[in-house]
């Protein structure tokens, strides 16, 4: 489930506790009815605060949720080396930059929940070392994008070499 | 050599070179000769199981939600050795999503700036697209039993035009349609 894209206008609010718990509990609702239940897992923003954060997990917890998703686009610009205009194009920002603050959030979450809650972690993965450093947070699983794009089609051979 | 070929699809449209580089696996994965050549070369050495939710996952490495918001190339993302596919973001009704450009490289950073604004072709062109993808996996793996599966996770969204009061009815319109389509194969 996605309410972490921060390209639909006012997605982002149904990150909030009580909206999110609202949708959540709904579609959690629905799955127990099923013969079959699918894994409900929610990607969540690298943007949220400490307390938001704790308010995802508090939930994750309450409802039984499956997983989390971290992380998604975000909408700083801090730190980057491109100077031109393009940085300032509205929008996610993906890759190398987001890298570390995909991957402490992992580690927060991983800690915090003492590994209750399987994570798939992506956030700027382009190399083997990447991929380790997030499983070592405690992510379960990962996902590339930006790094299939800088990297080419090889790239799943070449972040698993470790 | 991806170096190179990189260099030379810098230089355009980020979005066209994406449709247009699909587009060529596509083409290569059209014939079962030239699939199983890419498949063979693209295979991971360190191919390594992990459960999860009952779930065998071929490897570790998925494909991240955004890249295939249709449903449109799994069996080409598959040669490339991808363990998973999130699909999507899908959404109730189809949309066209933001204006163009909306993707953006930043080379210095390894770095992308994207807007896309959610444009798919909605849920349902999209479960159809997943049951034909279901009965061609069921007759291959009927004859190849060592085939690798594929896992596939949908991830839903609200339409554009939808009030965020009525958020919770989009998400239930998409996992509902989803929930018996998606997952293993």
């Amino acid at each position: 489930m996605n309410v972490s894209s921060p390209n639909t206008p006012g997605l982002r609010e149904l990150q909030e506790k009580d909206a999110l718990r609202k949708i959540l509990s709904h579609l959690q609702t629905i799955n127990k009815q099923q013969h079959h239940p699918k894994p409900i897992l929610l990607k969540i923003a690298p943007d949220l605060t400490v307390s938001q954060v704790d308010d995802v997990i508090d939930l994750a917890m309450e409802i039984h949720l499956d997983g989390l998703v971290a992380s998604n686009t975000t909408i700083s610009r801090e730190g980057l080396i491109t100077t031109d205009n393009v940085v300032k194009e509205t929008g996610g920002l993906s890759g190398l930059p987001v890298q570390q603050r995909s991957t402490e959030l992992v580690r927060y979450i991983h800690q915090k929940t003492n590994g209750q809650i399987p994570i798939i972690a992506s956030g700027g993965i382009f190399t083997a070392a990447d991929v380790k450093a997030k499983l070592d947070a405690g992510a379960s699983l990962i996902q590339v994008w930006t790094g299939f794009i800088y990297e080419g089609p090889g790239i799943v051979g070449k972040v698993l070499r470790f | 050599m991806y170096q190179l070929i990189r260099k030379f699809l810098f230089n355009f449209d980020a979005e066209k070179v994406h449709h247009f580089s699909m587009s060529a696996l596509k083409l290569i994965c059209q014939w079962s000769l030239t699939r199983k050549w890419l498949t063979a070369w693209m295979k991971p050495l360190n191919n390594k199981v992990v459960k999860i939710w009952g779930i065998e996952f071929p490897n570790v490495v998925g494909l991240a939600a955004g890249f295939d918001k249709n449903a449109s190339y799994l069996r080409e993302l598959q040669a490339l050795g991808f363990g998973a596919v999130e699909i999507g973001t899908v959404t109730p009704l189809g949309q066209p999503g933001n204006e163009k450009p909306r993707i953006f490289r930043l080379p210095k950073d390894k770095a992308l700036i994207n807007r896309m604004g959610f444009n798919n072709e909605g849920v349902k062109a999209v479960v159809a697209r997943l049951k034909d993808w279901r009965a061609e996996q069921e007759s291959i793996n009927s004859k190849n039993r060592s085939q690798i599966k594929l896992i596939i996770g949908g991830n839903i969204g609200k339409n554009k035009v939808t009030p965020n009061e009525e958020a919770w009815r989009d998400y239930e319109i998409c996992f509902r349609e989803l929930l018996n389509t998606l997952i293993t194969l």
